[in-house]
């Protein structure tokens, strides 16, 4: 699904120049649950956002079933994150003056049959009572669950989750991978997500360490 | 606190400097603007105060002198102070042209030449240029400032050249300096048809006895003659300039108004932005009233140091307006002491709205304040709740639109308002031409003789004897001529004006004038009834009489062009005087240009703080959302899309805001007009000017909405917000 051949990102300023990858050769399957941890400023967010179109890579190739991502234009990337790719971040980032409801349709392009998948999803996760109230009338925990909702409205077939339980306690976290894990095996997506921790991701069936820019392969749980 | 507010200007000179810019743009543009008008009102209350130094008491006559009435004032006089004290004269009233700003009259009084220096001490003339006039010559003496005014030398021909023109009337031979602006001739000026009378003198002190006494007097004598001295001067300065100043202070209060909302606005940004800034120092133990002085004080140094500069700037454009403008044109500068104090209403009222913006905020508890800088939702977000349309979501639940929902509200008030009170002058001389686009009026005291060329007779409709009536339309600043024409029941139906046959002694008049009249804005018509004619149209009306003292011909005609040969006749044979439709173009251009430049300046110069304020404020609710563009763009909606949206709701925004401050100020106008200008001429709401002034307001704000709001988005980088 996922294939990057020496794909590197260097923050070059006048004095010096900064890898926070180095060059890196990495292929990840359909459907896999890849966990990837490491220290702050390793460069695995770095990866994570070049994965998912956020960010240029300086150098090498990012190929996503078979299509060159760095060749896409800014609309067809946004095309892609849209019908392809899931997101959740550390900070929920909810649009504060729209609601619950309005928050987890923002990816939705056609609005058929989006009731339904509505109704699917809040109920799995809780957030029937909520879908009128605006984010900051919610608690941490739940903005938190609203943007997984938002970010499987949209039946992605990869989900990115950067650091998704640092704002919360172990117990909404522990409740926030179980959901995010639970969706992937259910429908088969691929899910990557990235942790300083790597207690979180201990039962990851695949985990990668990255260091200093450099990506290792930890091992693949049975 | 002089350190922090360095460490502030250090941090933010942009937000100061412009601050401080602004408050000096609206000072100086306030001291201009009203230092201007003052002078227009200052040089006519020179023409009205001459009746400060003497009692004038005059009566109209078409023959000359009437003995019987001079032969009774006579006994009057003596009966009352003896005659030592009293002089004959004649008058005649010179057009003063106050650069574009509508007309005003002084005397010139025909007396004796032994009588001058009488006449000069009285009144502490001087002769400043020129000598005396001769007897029996057509030579007079005016006021230096008339000279500088009409842009005339001394021994010129004057001709007036407004509302008659007239070749070779007067010679102007010398030139009068002082406190009062009149003129000098010799006996028998009016040429035998105007106003003759007595001008009276008094001892210091005793001129305001004499004119009551000859008041009570001539009333009980029952004679038609008018009494005009210091009592009566007061008064009609009063009635007169009442609304004048008005109009000064309307000017000055809406080109101020305009300031202190472009003020207020930035402060609001800054009080905004500043909000954590509070927090911390309340936090670090700042109580609120201290951090209120300190507030205060800090825009109290801003607004000083902004109307200093103001003055400065206001002063420097003054004396070169002085140099270039007012002396040329004869005008005398008004009191610029009062007008700069009046400037201070601007800072001063940005403070005292500063400092209650600013107690609203200081009024929260602390973690209320420190929560505060992190608000993002309006007060009517729950109402709002369930909207389902995109481009009203961040309108209506949020009060990031609210700043230019305001301006734009405000400013389309203001234009409104303000396009109004300015366009009545020019509207009024425009409207008052409307009869004379199909014909012209030729007067002459040689009717008899008078006649027309074949190729002027033959391309016309029809001639008839005509008289020409003449009177005031009072406007907010000054007043205007309307003419009238006179014509007989017999020759009437020639003006193709009338389904049935005319009845004499009525005024026929438009819708609009009918109302002009009704109001008390038109004075001296003298008519027995008066009726609505649907055929004519803007200002135009027509005195149907049963037999008329005709001294002037009406030509009718359909092909325009035969004004321009009327004209051309008339000043080949000379001593005719001709209305028609350039007489309203040169009076339009000689009486409202000055109107038209100050109201387009002050205009332009709104436009130019709202599309400041605009773009100031688009750019702050772009930055503020630069978070919601790279969440859109994260979650895959593309650029144009986000684009879109924030233009569907930028447009909502303008064009309610413009539409509810345009019915707004249309109902306030109704009613200040009502309460306010009663017998004054104001237009109505000027609808087409107005909507395409606020047009043109709301497509710069939204265009230059519309390319900050791009330029952020394609400058956006998604993964920013996850960086920051």
């Amino acid at each position: 699904m996922f294939e990057l051949k020496e794909v590197a990102l260097i923050y070059e300023t006048k004095k010096q120049a900064l890898a926070a990858l180095k060059s890196t050769d990495l292929k990840i399957e359909k459907g896999e649950e890849v966990g990837i941890f490491g220290p702050s400023g390793s460069g695995k967010s770095s990866l994570l956002f070049i994965m998912s179109t956020l960010k240029e890579p300086s150098r090498g190739e990012v190929k996503y079933e078979g299509k060159e991502l760095t060749a896409l234009t800014p609309s067809a990337k946004a095309e892609l994150r849209r019908k392809e790719f899931g997101f959740v971040f550390q900070e929920h980032f909810l649009i504060n003056h729209l609601t619950v409801r309005e928050n987890i349709l923002l990816p939705l392009k056609e609005k058929r049959g989006a009731r339904k998948r509505l109704e699917e999803i809040t109920t799995a996760l809780g957030l029937n009572k909520l879908l009128k109230r605006f984010p900051y009338e919610l608690s941490l925990g739940q903005s938190q669950r609203v943007a997984v909702a938002r970010a499987l409205i949209a039946n992605p077939k990869v989900v990115f989750a950067d650091e998704p339980t640092a704002s919360l306690d172990d117990e909404n976290g522990s409740r926030v991978i179980e959901l995010l894990k639970s969706y992937c095996s259910k429908s088969g997506a691929t899910l990557i997500l990235v942790s300083h921790s790597s207690e979180i991701i201990g039962d990851f069936r695949r985990r990668l360490r990255v260091e200093n820019g450099q990506v290792y392969e930890v091992g693949v749980n049975a | 606190m002089l350190k922090y507010m360095w460490l502030y200007l250090k941090r933010r000179p942009g937000r100061i400097l412009v601050f401080i810019f602004v408050v000096a743009l609206g000072v100086s543009m306030s001291l201009v603007i009203s230092s201007i008008f003052l002078s227009f009102g200052e040089t006519r209350s020179r023409i009205a105060k001459i009746n400060e130094s003497w009692i004038t008491v005059q009566y109209v006559s078409e023959s000359g002198r009437d003995e019987s009435i001079d032969s009774s004032l006579i006994q009057v006089f003596e009966d009352v102070f003896g005659l030592s004290d009293v002089i004959p004269v004649d008058i005649a009233y010179l057009g003063y042209n106050l650069f574009g700003s509508a007309r005003a009259n002084f005397p010139v009084y025909g007396i004796k030449q032994t009588e001058i220096s009488r006449m000069l001490r009285e009144s502490n003339a001087y002769i400043a240029e020129g000598t005396v006039f001769a007897p029996g010559t057509n030579e007079i003496i005016v006021s230096d400032s008339f000279l500088r005014a009409s842009g005339l030398d001394l021994e010129n021909v004057y001709e007036e050249i407004s509302e008659m023109s007239s070749k070779g009337l007067y010679t102007v031979v010398a030139s009068l300096a002082g406190p009062s602006v009149f003129g000098l001739g010799p006996s028998g000026i009016s040429r035998g048809k105007g106003s003759f009378g007595f001008l009276v003198f008094a001892e210091e002190g005793f001129l305001i006895a004499v004119e009551n006494e000859l008041r009570l007097r001539i009333i009980g004598e029952g004679l038609p003659v008018s009494i005009e001295g210091p009592v009566s001067s007061r008064e009609t300065l009063e009635r007169q300039y009442a609304s004048y100043y008005l109009g000064v202070f309307l000017t000055n209060l809406f080109v101020a108004l305009v300031f202190i909302i472009a003020l207020t606005m930035l402060n609001s940004v800054s009080i905004r932005e500043r909000r954590k800034e509070y927090a911390i120092l309340a936090a670090i133990g700042h109580s609120p009233g201290s951090l209120k002085i300190r507030l205060f004080l800090e825009s109290l140094y801003q607004g000083i140091a902004g109307w200093i500069l103001g003055l400065l700037a206001g002063g420097a454009v003054l004396s070169l307006f002085e140099d270039r403008f007012f002396t040329p044109n004869g005008l005398y500068i008004g009191d610029s002491a009062v007008s700069s104090i009046c400037t201070l209403f601007i800072p001063f009222t940005t403070i005292v709205l500063y400092q209650i913006l600013i107690g609203r905020h200081l009024r929260r508890d602390l973690v209320g304040l420190l929560k505060s800088s992190e608000e993002r939702v309006g007060l009517l977000k729950n109402r709002f709740r369930n909207v389902g349309l995109p481009w009203l979501q961040f309108p209506l639940r949020s009060d990031g639109y609210r700043s230019l929902f305001v301006n734009i509200i405000a400013f389309a008030v203001l234009l409104t308002v303000f396009g109004s009170l300015l366009s009545s002058l020019t509207d009024t001389v425009r409207d008052s031409g409307w009869l004379f686009n199909r014909c012209s009026y030729i007067q002459t005291s040689e009717l008899e003789e008078l006649r027309l060329p074949e190729e002027i007779s033959s391309k016309s409709t029809a001639v008839l004897p005509a008289d020409l009536l003449d009177s005031d339309v009072k406007l907010m600043f000054g007043t205007t001529k309307l003419f009238i024409p006179v014509v007989s029941t017999e020759h009437s139906r020639l003006l193709s004006i009338f389904d049935e046959d005319p009845a004499a002694g009525t005024l026929y008049v438009s819708r609009s004038l009918f109302d002009l009249i009704v109001n008390g804005s038109v004075r001296g018509l003298d008519y027995s009834s008066m009726e609505v004619l649907p055929s004519l149209e803007s200002h135009a009306g027509v005195l149907v009489e049963d037999r008329i003292e005709s001294d002037g011909l009406l030509v009718l005609y359909d092909e325009r062009n035969l004004a321009g040969e009327i004209r051309r006749f008339a000043s080949e044979i000379g001593q005719v005087e001709v209305v028609d439709r350039k007489t309203f173009e040169l009076k339009i251009r000689a009486e409202t240009q000055f109107m038209e430049l100050i109201s387009s300046i002050i205009i332009y110069l709104q436009f130019f703080v709202v599309i400041i304020i605009g773009v100031v404020t688009v750019t702050r609710v772009t930055l503020a959302r630069r978070s919601e563009i790279s969440i859109r763009n994260i979650l895959g909606q593309r650029r144009d899309e986000i684009g879109l949206l924030f233009f569907g709701e930028l447009l909502l925004v303008l064009l309610t805001g413009a539409a509810i401050g345009y019915l707004l100020a249309t109902v306030c106008w109704q009613i200040f007009r009502s309460v306010f200008l009663q017998g004054l001429y104001v237009s109505s709401i000027v609808v087409p000017e107005t909507l395409f002034r606020i047009s043109v307001m709301t497509v710069i704000v939204l265009l230059a909405g519309v390319i900050t709001a791009r330029y952020l988005i394609s400058k956006q980088d998604p993964i920013s917000i996850i960086e920051r």
